[in-house]
């Protein structure tokens, strides 16, 4: 279990700070794995290795691994400490695969699926409130960036200091808990917003019933069939707009 | 202008996967910054919020290709702005929606690029120097990629703009209608993504009585 007075690795906060430029070398082959390599080789470098051994230590961490970016910190961090106690390199090895598959997902639903559009969503209620430009744009930038920031320095840390044992650690965060409350706000936003379309813009139309109708239908058709439907319609939307400007006024 | 709006794609390219991640590359921002560039901050919000609502619900979940906002919002703001007026919007929406595909298909290339150069080199021979190099070259390409496709987004978007926008018929409240119809299709999948309407009807009916009646007011 976790050793009470182990100290961070040398090289752990330029390790950390690399974690920013992890994707800059995402790639089909081994997605993650050349960046997780990358951001070794300062605490490779600073256990003394060089040459040979350093190149050596750095091939062992570039197969394949992929996880969400805000969370790689948690693998990060548990392997620099695994490095720094002497695990050996199959040990790793199976210990980034077996974590990688949870950090993708939990960050995909955390991240990309919650906090992501919640705080688009509030900057979206401001934006259409009509407050000055700077307002939602620095109101998402801080806010969502304070959450992003906060969320890769504390995966980090957690996996400095668990280690292996990490996977544990992570399960009792309750992250998942975080995810809903941020569902949860984001169906409220979503909610201003749609009912401010529906006033502002649609019921303001001519044709009141049609287009109130129109915006309902298109809502439940985006909720009936989600990702699936939002390629389809938005080339529907692309190619009406094209016909109209191919017939409009000459 | 056309160079600072193509290294503001650049940069903005890099944003969205290979540096920080902190989201300038999102619609709403990366237009803002296009429309102050250019300036008209608020027709950049405009512009950048309208193209937001219809990548608001895209999940860039592992691997998958998904439209690249950031060089496209530059775009759809400088289209706009040339276009003027409904015809800006409209024209500016679509500019976008189409360099966000395109963005995202040279994302696609890069990524196998990246693969091929990294498969070229024996693993028996790839050293620490030789796996910085390639990461940091990636990252320059990166932002090449990012500032070619704004570029031509720009070009193209330009001459377009310049012949289409006396052709469009609609006025400004037929134009915003017509795109938030398209856009409440991504709403309603982003409710599914939240969670559907089962879980999320009580959440979503409060906020939208409280965006009616704050829209009233």
């Amino acid at each position: 279990m976790t050793d009470v007075n182990w100290t961070k690795p040398a090289g752990w906060m330029a390790s950390f700070f690399r974690q920013f430029f992890i994707q800059g070398s995402w790639n089909f082959r081994s997605m993650l794995g050349s960046g997780f390599a990358y951001c070794m080789i300062p605490l490779l470098r600073r256990r003394g290795l060089s040459g040979d051994a350093l190149d050596e230590a750095v091939r062992s961490h570039m197969g394949t691994f992929n996880s969400h970016p805000y969370l790689v910190g948690i693998a990060l961090g548990a392997v620099a400490r695994m490095e720094d106690s002497g695990t050996d390199a199959e040990t790793i090895e199976k210990f980034k695969r077996a974590i990688q598959g949870s950090l993708g997902g939990l960050g995909d639903l955390l991240i990309w699926g919650a906090w992501l559009p919640a705080t688009i969503l509030l900057a979206l209620v401001l934006a259409w409130a009509g407050t000055p430009p700077w307002v939602p744009v620095g109101v998402f930038l801080i806010l969502y960036n304070a959450g992003h920031l906060a969320l890769r320095w504390w995966a980090y840390s957690q996996g400095l200091e668990y280690g292996k044992d990490v996977g544990v650690r992570i399960r009792g965060a309750e992250l998942s808990r975080l995810a809903e409350r941020a569902f949860s706000g984001g169906g409220v936003l979503l909610g201003i917003l749609a009912g401010v379309f529906l006033v502002s813009h649609l019921v303001g139309e001519g044709a009141v019933v049609l287009w109130a109708f129109a915006g309902f239908a298109a809502f439940g058709l985006g909720l009936k069939f989600g990702h699936r439907a939002l390629r389809s319609t938005t080339f529907v939307l692309v190619l009406v707009i094209t016909l109209i400007m191919a017939l409009g006024n000459a | 202008m056309s160079l600072s709006l193509a290294l503001l794609g650049g940069l903005l390219a890099l944003d969205a996967t290979s540096v920080g991640q902190f989201m300038f590359s999102r619609p709403l921002v990366a237009g803002t910054l296009a429309g102050w560039l250019l300036g008209d901050a608020g027709l950049g919000l405009q512009v950048g919020a309208i193209l937001e609502l219809f990548h608001l619900a895209g999940v860039p979940a592992g691997g998958s290709r998904v439209p690249e906002s950031g060089p496209a919002s530059v775009v759809a703001v400088a289209v706009a702005m040339a276009a003027a007026g409904p015809a800006g919007l409209a024209l500016g929406l679509v500019a976008g929606l189409a360099v966000s595909e395109l963005g995202g298909m040279t994302v696609s290339w890069h990524r196998h690029m990246v693969a091929r150069v990294l498969g070229r080199t024996d693993p028996r021979f790839m050293t620490a120097g030789k796996l910085a190099a390639v990461h940091i070259s990636s990252v320059l390409m990166d932002f090449v990629r990012g500032a070619v496709v704004t570029a031509a987004g720009l070009v193209v978007g330009g001459w377009l703009s310049g012949f289409l926008a006396s052709r469009w018929p609609l006025p400004y409240e037929t134009t915003v209608a017509l795109i938030l119809i398209g856009a409440s299709v991504h709403l309603g999948a982003l409710l599914r993504g939240f969670g559907g309407w089962k879980n999320r009807r009580a959440v979503f009916l409060v906020g939208l009585v409280a965006g009616i009646v704050g829209a009233y007011l």
